[in-house]
């Protein structure tokens, strides 16, 4: 229901944050039947007892002698598995919680089995938002056992009981406190690459306005900007 | 006073901005090397703390530690290997299993093509017939970098019927076998084999100046009326080939009762349907009347025909002092080809490609080289090469 309810917000989420020899012969002539008189005299290595296996040793895990040129690290999108897996850890979400698992079964089609960049069309980013919409509306509302990561990642007044609340209507104040808890924990401040707080900030603010003056509850209104954040380019990709 | 109270400061602050660049790039390495995300910086401290001391692959060695790595990032990029169409969007299986296995155990990588070897759910009991224990493991979401809920053991002590000499790595698992023994002539496991471990599939190794000998009756000499169709065409790829190709002549993957497995002659102690104990496999034989005097499989001997030519440089085929390698059974001819020069350098550009992003190919001679070097200097450590893509292209910026 919460997820249904979620994936109205798509289109929202999508315009805010710009998703944007000769034949039959053998060598010597003969023809190679293997049997009889025009057998072709197939040479064993005597070595290893014809065989031609080679016994390992064990690896060596100590070596000194490291790679010392670099490399260029390039980009890619994340495949399917990879996406799940990286919003479980994010929203401290089993990716086996039944309602998330029925999710992701049903946009698995849709995600990338590759990590080329051309895989980003509308359906890869329709089908991540629901999936994030899902992990969002489990992690804020659906699971019960998860409130000391709750109240590690959000200010604690929001938290009772395992669930996450907010009035019908937060204030200014309170959406601050939960647009930068959101934003820290999936997209970490002191990874120069992110988009910086100040810059997501204002526009999320907008989005939750947006979502609250549709008659969305304070915490379905969570759920979208949560779910914006967490289907963003900087979580779909590397 | 004051001057060393700024000496203080500035250094303080040097020290800290080293640490964050440490806590960025162990963010950004565990990333590349599970392909998910951490719970929180914080939970990164060790692997920061090497970083900051200069121990660049211990701290990618740490990360494959993860149990990302193996469920996640491992699986999608070996499931590809498993069947025909290379998507990673198939049950896990024992060929997925034992090469998550492998790598976790570390154990020298060449043998996943000869090895005795196999990955199972030690609590229940492997059998050939079905895929029930992958789906089981598949299903229940178990962990497959715990040690005890995914052991090793021999192939040969759980296939029954498939001796250890008779056993290759993942060739004789029931995926290999489904995927490329299944039907055919056989053809297809050798251009797999090529293709997935040697990252050169038959196209690649055209050679028509390779002997004839081993192409056998089903292939047409003149098609179309026309030798020199064959001669141009089809002998670059069935000379090389189908010497090869033999290795696999007691082996099928077929029905058996109400079941399909992997059939290996030798072992059959009665006749099976289709199948006499000991002889080659008839699929081998086939179409005998296309080209009479092609050669006939009746054994499991194979022969190198393209150790002249161009693909002794572009294979780096191992040398024995012969003019062409032979052995028997595809065990053999695992050990073989996974001593040659293409079975290191494919490892190392699936992993390159899989860390960094990026084409293998942009890299130089000599980058190519370091990373051939390293996998062969650890004996074929797939932790090692891991390791070391994931250093060199994300810790090296």
């Amino acid at each position: 229901m919460k997820v249904n309810k979620n994936i109205n917000i798509i289109a929202i989420v999508f315009v805010l944050f710009g998703c944007g020899g000769m034949v039959g012969e053998s060598p010597d002539g003969k023809f190679a039947t293997d049997g009889g008189d025009s057998a072709t005299p197939f040479n064993r290595d005597p070595a290893s007892g014809g065989s031609n296996i080679v016994n390992p040793s064990v690896p060596d895990t100590n070596i000194a002698n490291a790679i010392t040129i670099p490399a260029v690290a390039g980009e890619g999108l994340k495949d399917y598995n990879q996406l799940n897996g990286t919003m479980s850890s994010l929203t401290n979400i089993s990716v086996a919680n039944e309602k998330v698992k029925r999710t992701f079964d049903l946009v698995k089609s849709g995600l990338l089995e590759s990590h080329s960049i051309s895989g980003l069309t509308a359906d890869h980013l329709a089908s991540a938002t629901k999936l994030a919409a899902s992990y969002c509306s489990e992690m804020l509302v659906g699971e019960a056992d998860n409130e000391t990561f709750l109240k590690k990642v959000f200010p604690s007044q929001y938290v009772v009981a395992g669930n996450f609340t907010l009035d019908d209507l937060p204030s200014s104040e309170n959406q601050d406190e939960v647009i930068e808890s959101l934003v820290e924990q999936f997209l970490p401040q002191i990874i120069s690459t992110f988009p910086r707080m100040s810059d997501l900030k204002p526009v999320m603010k907008d989005l939750y306005s947006d979502l609250l003056n549709q008659n969305i509850n304070g915490v379905d209104a969570t759920v979208g900007v949560c779910a914006s954040l967490l289907s963003s380019l900087p979580i779909l990709s590397f | 006073m004051i001057k060393k109270f700024f000496t203080f400061i500035l250094c303080f602050g040097l020290i800290q901005g080293d640490l964050f660049a440490s806590d960025e790039k162990a963010y950004k390495l565990f990333e590349r090397l599970t392909g998910t995300r951490p719970v929180s910086v914080e939970a990164l401290s060790q692997i920061s703390a090497l970083i900051s001391e200069g121990k660049k692959v211990e701290a990618a060695l740490a990360i494959l530690e993860e149990a990302a790595f193996y469920n996640i990032y491992l699986r999608n990029w070996i499931a590809p290997l498993t069947n025909q169409v290379e998507t990673p969007r198939v049950p896990l299986n024992d060929m997925t299993a034992t090469i998550i296995g492998l790598i976790r155990d570390d154990v020298p990588f060449d043998q996943i093509l000869y090895g005795d070897v196999l990955y199972v759910d030690p609590n229940k009991t492997y059998i050939m017939d079905n895929n029930n224990m992958y789906d089981e493991l598949d299903k229940n979401s178990v962990d497959l970098s715990d040690k005890s809920k995914l052991v090793a053991t021999t192939q040969s002590s759980q296939l029954g019927a498939l001796p250890a000499r008779a056993t290759a790595g993942v060739l004789t698992t029931r995926a290999f076998g489904d995927a490329f023994i299944k039907a055919g002539t056989n053809r297809r496991a050798v251009r797999y084999l090529f293709k997935n471990f040697l990252c050169y599939d038959m196209e690649d190794l055209h050679d028509i100046s390779a002997p004839l000998g081993r192409v056998r009756r089903d292939v047409d000499r003149a098609p179309s009326a026309k030798t020199s169709t064959f001669m141009t065409y089809c002998a670059g790829c069935h000379g090389g080939m189908d010497g090869f190709a033999t290795a696999f002549s007691y082996y099928d993957f077929a029905s058996v009762g109400n079941s399909e497995r992997l059939v290996y002659t030798p072992s059959l102690s009665s006749a099976v349907a289709g199948f006499t104990p000991g002889k080659a496999v008839p699929k081998m034989n086939r179409n005998a009347n296309v080209f009479p005097n092609g050669y006939v499989a009746v054994d499991d001997s194979w022969i190198n025909y393209w150790n002249e030519g161009p693909n002794v440089s572009k294979v780096g085929f191992m040398q024995n002092g012969t003019r062409f390698q032979t052995g028997n059974g595809i065990k053999s001819l695992g050990s073989f080809l996974s001593k040659s020069k293409a079975f290191s350098s494919c490892m190392s550009r699936r992993v390159y490609e899989k860390v960094c992003l990026s084409s293998y190919d942009k890299l130089t001679g000599a980058q190519k080289n370091e990373f051939i070097r390293v996998f062969q200097e650890s004996n074929y450590s797939m932790k090692q090469l891991f390791a070391n893509a994931g250093a060199a292209c994300v810790l090296s910026e």
